[in-house]
């Protein structure tokens, strides 16, 4: 009983805290992030289990994280705003080159994280290059390029696969 | 850079609600001044173990000490010391309510008790004092048995109660 209930407890406690600091926060992940979310790991699970190291205590938690998180993800199937505030929702940052300013302050994505996705998802070097840049649910930047730059990407994208 | 704007066709495209994230946003620079409140708080003692915490009570010579704030699985010390003794008496007898040890365990004690007398009202812990040996001090470390308010009293040798208020963290 006192498992379930520190089981639930630890993960809509993570749920809210994770949902707070905003979801770039953990999007691409450094050494330290790692290490940082492997020390958050250790001081969580005393919380958890508290002073019962048994087989039994570690399978009620873990089961009952599981199921938290099977019955959330139903749960924002079937509403939508739950959904919406679980999971958040995608935010246009850059359109046609031209990047909104106060979406990316809000965000705390700067306009070399922006290059640096543009760079290695689709090659492209210059913000002009660029007619979307999405800031995702998960976190992380999608690029879809301006038109005209496509040509450009195929060709170099054959050159590249060219054997050489 | 481009300011502001109130609504695209094309960001319907990758389903942007914008009234959602401006709330969101609000929400989220609410939600990190209570995150940086926690180890602010923390710090000063509202968790246990700091200025804020540590609380000191007089009465009839006696000087008690302990932690209002403590956590669940944790445990917190109740420090008395006794400088008004009877001068021929070989005993010190505190008498704690049941109310408080029904949420707070005494673990060890320093020294230890010669005896402990219970009733459904109170405990009483005799310990054993050379006579003359002034100030007397007796160290409990206590467990709290539940979360939520500790209250009781304690008196040392039947004399003025001293009400003792906690408040132990899940």
């Amino acid at each position: 009983m006192d498992s379930v209930i520190r089981a639930v407890t630890v993960y809509f406690a993570l749920l809210v805290l994770f949902r707070l600091i905003g979801k770039r926060a953990l999007a691409q992940i450094t050494t330290f992030d790692f290490i940082l979310l492997l020390i958050i790991s250790e001081a969580i699970q005393n919380a958890l289990i508290g002073n019962d190291y048994s087989l039994t205590t570690a399978g009620i938690v873990v089961s009952t994280l599981l199921v938290a998180d099977v019955g959330m993800s139903l749960l924002t199937r079937r509403w939508p705003w739950l959904d919406k505030l679980v999971e958040d929702v995608p935010l246009i940052l850059v359109e046609n080159g031209v990047p909104f300013a106060d979406r990316l302050k809000k965000s705390r994505v700067s306009e070399s994280d922006i290059l640096d996705a543009a760079r290695q998802s689709r090659g492209l070097d210059r913000m002009s290059q660029i007619r979307f840049a999405i800031l995702e649910r998960t976190g992380g930047i999608s690029i879809i390029p301006a038109i005209e730059t496509l040509p450009t990407i195929e060709a170099s994208h054959k050159k590249d696969s060219r054997p050489g | 850079m481009r300011a502001e704007r109130s609504y695209d066709v094309e960001s319907a495209l990758v389903e942007e609600d914008l009234v959602f994230q401006r709330r969101q946003w609000t929400v989220q620079r609410a939600g990190w001044w209570i995150v940086v409140a926690v180890p602010i708080a923390a710090l000063l003692g509202f968790c246990g173990g700091g200025i804020v915490s540590a609380r000191t009570q007089n009465a009839d010579g006696t000087h008690i000490e302990y932690q209002r704030f403590s956590r669940r699985l944790g445990s917190t010390d109740l420090r008395v010391t006794v400088h008004d003794a009877a001068p021929n008496a070989d005993t010190i007898v505190l008498r704690i309510d049941r109310r408080y040890l029904d949420t707070m365990r005494p673990a060890t004690y320093l020294p230890p008790p010669r005896r402990i007398e219970s009733t459904d009202q109170y405990s009483d812990f005799v310990f054993a004092r050379a006579p003359g040996a002034l100030p007397a001090v007796i160290e409990i470390e206590m467990h709290p048995k539940v979360w939520g308010k500790a209250v009781g009293a304690l008196r040392v040798n039947g004399g003025a109660p001293v009400v003792l208020h906690a408040f132990v963290w899940p």
